[in-house]
């Protein structure tokens, strides 16, 4: 990596380069087995409720984690956030435990939440072994019998905390509503990306109590859901448990969660600028591509691509806008990686006397070349060690294995994908990074949203 | 079945005369669903301890062996914080931390970072309220020795070069200025400023304020770095893949010849009297919330006065299901979320309650707060107490999963002057106070008479029924003083 930046430099600036001599250790490779180890066994309820059991005796807790395969991609026109809402109801009670979800909860120090997000909606607590039967008692008390216990009232009262959270996090931050400004340019009005998760006020505001029950009666079925139980419990001793409070939930129709939206031919055929004005401190702007699926050929090559353009002082990004010409505060590459489609992103903040038309140019100079050479081995080496810490890294706790056991059982249908996972990164080479490039970053069809503030300066 | 299924049951059956018997509800397969499972045999939780050792010139190192996955973290933690800073030089310690990762004497920041890639570790550093961190996360085995020489160089021999300081800088005024166009940024900001004033270390955010960032030279850093940065502030945690006798090898080669130095943090002044509550609003035009925060100056973390202030403070705010929370998101729907409690500063503590509430709620939300305040202060009745005294101790073993996790929990402990050993006498500290005790530190923190309450938001909001609400207006009628920022 270090020859490759050399040549980005100009000539003074070598002069400030440390001494050539400095001894350079090897590059790293993982000396323990090169495939971490995440074991489970899984099977299926009668209702068709996929279990998945791993057992870590190293922290005497244990980690329920349930995923639905639901998420705001499904929802019907005029109800957008309302996959989000419906999570939120799910922490009001259920007919067996008519209080709020955290009551029982937070005496014994759990950690609960649960997330909505485009693909799926999770639920998990992580509580201490001896609370397994708890916390299974109250995940399959408010899989089948949630409704009873649901009111207009908690319904208004959830709809007026949602807009609040809308309020907090997108409207009262600044760039809040970027998400929502590239996805609806980004993905035609009919994508189920078109809108994010978190929804619009007047579909939150609509929302009814049928709406409640349809949703919950479509996709709250236990055949559209796993559980993966991860930590110190006994394994015999779990599928009793799971067996007798999920076992008799019926079975519902078997729901069709999206899996697929069709792009007009044409789409984002040519670059199409978006130019906002908000309440932000400085002018910022953001690139973004249609990428490849999460887990498809491709997806792991952006994210190297990610890492070469911006991660660290000596990536590309950084070096040319940040650090050579200063005419950013910083720059970031990212692949945002969902079920249908993902968006590779670039977005640089300017630094005074600048303006994002130059850091587009800039930014369309390093792109030149890397469409035009590649990365450098070196380069990518780097970033291969970066992708493999980064999966020792997502195993250190039961709650991360938990979930990602049931993100590989929903993406792919094998909660032991890891290994396959991770070979897409040990794959990876400089060329198909380079053919990755060229296929899903190409001149021209993306999305340029420049954001500036309000008042002109900048 | 569902008591609702059975009054449709009831409601349709009741449309035709039919026998007793029909109606009568069948047997409720379900019925055992009713009782809450009790726990297993509870397992005893014991915290994690760190063993300990010195290197050749003293500084303490504590060790947390964890050999599941070939990952080291190495927590750097220095006694360095917004004390260090010389009088009107507020962020000079913030910024002497952010120069430390761009680079050494022998390498650039750019080959810093390239080496540490190479390497598979990841550096950060920076400046905190009461001290300097620097973590390195680093492949355990043959990758860490190479990588310890990086973290080294990092503490021993900064680059401080002329034009990386400049660069950094201006970063650091950029986030100042993008700072003041975070409501919440400026609410904590103001909130901090009001506790304790411009002369108190604490009073300043740690990054600094535009005024003094830009008085600061490459000079004061180098001055800073050269009197604090010593070995005689150091103290290491380490997490990871690896036993003690090979650590002491390893960081005895290269950190122990690291010299001592005299600097050394003191006492802190106290902060100043609070004798009235006021409400300081400063208008953030526009947005669609505002952000209050509500509090005082209270207690440090080791003063024998802050185990019975944290359970009152967690019973007021702490917890999802706490009065504040309730009142505001789950009865009202004003908020997403509030909070509030004690924090867990070394030395002069900060007692607060936080929302950010629909703007035309503004001061409704104010005056629930100040009465959920003035409710809070009695003894609290035993099942509070339990609830309370359970949440806290059993919530701690989360801390501690994962290298980052685990370090970053001793690491803070150590910060605030607890000690290594807080964690094992945490559940005593929690259960030690009775509810006379938890009563009376509500009542001397929670006086409503006695708050420093900031709003920042919009100075008109429209309200429910469409009439305009004027906030500072809606501010003045709760009957304190209301100052605009």
């Amino acid at each position: 990596m270090i020859a490759s930046l050399l040549l980005l430099l100009s000539g003074l600036a070598l002069a400030d380069e440390g001494p050539r001599t400095l001894e350079q250790p090897p590059a790293r490779e993982l000396s323990r087995p090169e495939v971490p180890e995440l074991p489970f066994e899984r099977y299926q309820l009668d209702n068709g409720l996929t279990v998945i059991l791993s057992q870590d005796s190293s922290v005497p807790f244990v980690q329920v984690n349930l995923w639905y395969g639901v998420g705001s991609k499904d929802e019907v026109a005029g109800r957008t956030g309302f996959a989000h809402l419906f999570e939120h109801l799910m922490f009001q009670g259920s007919e067996n435990m008519n209080a709020d979800f955290f009551t029982p909860l937070q005496k014994i120090g759990a950690q609960v939440n649960g997330t909505t997000n485009f693909d799926r909606t999770n639920y998990f607590e992580g509580v201490p072994s001896e609370y397994l039967p708890l916390a299974l008692w109250l995940e399959a008390d408010r899989m089948g019998w949630l409704l009873p216990a649901l009111t207009q009232e908690k319904l208004d009262n959830q709809k007026d905390v949602v807009r609040n959270e809308r309020r907090q996090r997108y409207e009262n931050t600044p760039y809040g509503e970027v998400w929502v400004w590239m996805m609806e340019n980004v993905f035609p009005p009919d994508h189920p990306y078109h809108v994010p998760t978190i929804g619009r006020h007047e579909d939150i505001e609509a929302a009814a109590m049928e709406d409640v029950s349809a949703f919950f009666k479509t996709w709250y079925v236990p055949n559209n859901a796993s559980l993966s139980i991860v930590g110190d419990f006994e394994a015999s001793q779990a599928r009793l448990l799971v067996q007798r409070y999920f076992g008799d939930i019926p079975r519902g129709p078997q729901p069709s969660p999206r899996s697929s939206a069709t792009l007009p031919a044409d789409w984002l055929s040519a670059e199409k600028v978006v130019e906002k004005t908000d309440d932000v401190p400085h002018a910022r702007v953001w690139l973004a591509w249609i990428s490849p699926a999460s887990l498809q050929p491709g997806d792991a090559e952006l994210d190297f691509l990610s890492d070469i353009l911006s991660s660290g002082q000596d990536s590309r990004l950084y070096r040319a806008l940040v650090k050579d010409k200063q005419i950013a505060r910083s720059v970031s590459a990212y692949q945002a990686s969902f079920l249908i489609n993902s968006v590779f992103v670039i977005e640089a903040t300017v630094a005074d006397g600048h303006d994002t038309t130059e850091l587009v140019a800039a930014i369309d100079e390093v792109l030149a070349e890397v469409r035009a050479s590649g990365p450098t081995p070196e380069e990518v080496d780097v970033s291969r060690l970066n992708w493999k810490v980064n999966f020792y890294g997502g195993l250190q706790t039961i709650a991360a294995k938990a979930d990602l056991l049931n993100l590989y059982q929903n993406r792919t249908g094998d909660p032991g994908y890891l290994g396959k996972d991770l070979q897409r990164y040990l794959d990876a080479t400089p060329q198909s990074i380079h053919e990755a490039t060229k296929q899903w970053l190409p001149e021209g069809r993306r999305v340029v949203l420049h954001v500036r503030p309000e008042g002109g300066a900048q | 079945m569902s008591s609702l299924s059975l009054l449709l049951l009831l409601a349709c059956a009741s449309k035709k005369p039919v026998p007793e018997a029909v109606v009568a509800p069948p047997p409720d397969p379900h019925a055992w669903r009713a009782t809450q499972p009790a726990p297993a045999a509870e397992e005893p939780w014991t915290a994690p301890q760190a063993s300990r050792f010195e290197l050749k010139n003293g500084i303490p190192v504590y060790l947390v062996e964890n050999p599941n996955l070939p990952l080291v973290t190495v927590q750097v933690v220095m006694a360095v914080g917004r004390d260090a800073n010389p009088k009107g030089k507020a962020g000079a310690q913030a910024l002497t931390a952010s120069m430390l990762d761009e680079g050494t004497r022998k390498r650039t920041g750019a080959q810093l970072a390239a080496d540490l890639g190479a390497q598979g570790a990841e550096l950060s550093v920076w400046g905190g309220g009461d001290n300097s961190m620097v973590v390195l996360d680093a492949l355990g085995g043959e990758a860490l020795p190479p990588a310890l020489d990086l973290l080294t160089e990092v503490l021993l021999s900064p680059r401080f070069d002329k034009g990386d300081f400049a660069r950094v800088k201006q970063q650091t005024l950029d986030q100042i200025s993008a700072n003041k166009a975070e409501p919440r940024d400026v609410a904590s900001r103001t909130f901090q400023g009001a506790l304790f004033g411009a002369d108190h270390p604490y009073g300043t955010a740690v990054i600094g304020d535009e005024a003094s960032v830009r008085s600061l030279a490459l000079s004061d850093v180098q001055a800073l770095y050269k009197s604090w940065w010593h070995a005689g502030n150091a103290t290491l945690v380490v997490s990871g893949a690896i036993t003690q006798d090979e650590l002491k090898t390893l960081l005895d080669a290269r950190l122990g010849g690291w010299a001592k130095g005299k600097a050394s943090r003191g006492e802190l002044p106290a902060a100043p009297a609070v004798s009235a509550t006021r409400i300081l609003f400063k208008e953030h035009p526009g947005a669609v919330q505002s952000v209050i925060y509500a509090g005082r100056t209270a207690v440090g973390r080791t003063s024998p006065e802050y185990p019975a202030a944290n359970v009152a403070g967690t019973l007021f705010g702490g917890m999802f299901g706490s009065r504040l929370n309730m009142n505001l998101r789950e009865e009202k729907g004003w908020s997403y979320g509030a909070f509030g409690g004690f924090s867990e500063d070394r030395a002069v503590g900060v007692f607060s309650a936080r929302a950010s509430v629909q703007a035309d709620k503004t001061a409704p939300a104010v005056g629930e707060i100040l009465k959920e305040l003035q409710d809070a202060r009695r003894e609290p009745t035993a099942d509070e107490l339990k609830l309370t005294r359970d949440y806290l101790i059993r919530s701690l073993p989360g801390s501690f999963e994962g290298n980052r996790g685990t370090a970053g929990a001793f690491a803070l402990a150590i910060a605030n002057g607890q000690g290594p050993d807080a964690f094992v006498r945490f559940a005593a500290e929690v259960n030690g106070p009775d509810a006379a005790a938890v009563g009376a530190a509500a009542t001397t923190w929670f006086d409503p008479a006695a708050m420093t309450v900031v709003v920042v938001g919009p100075a008109k909001a429209a309200g429910d029924d469409g009439v305009e609400v004027d906030t500072v207006e809606a501010l003045k009628s709760l009957g304190h003083a209301v100052e605009v920022l």
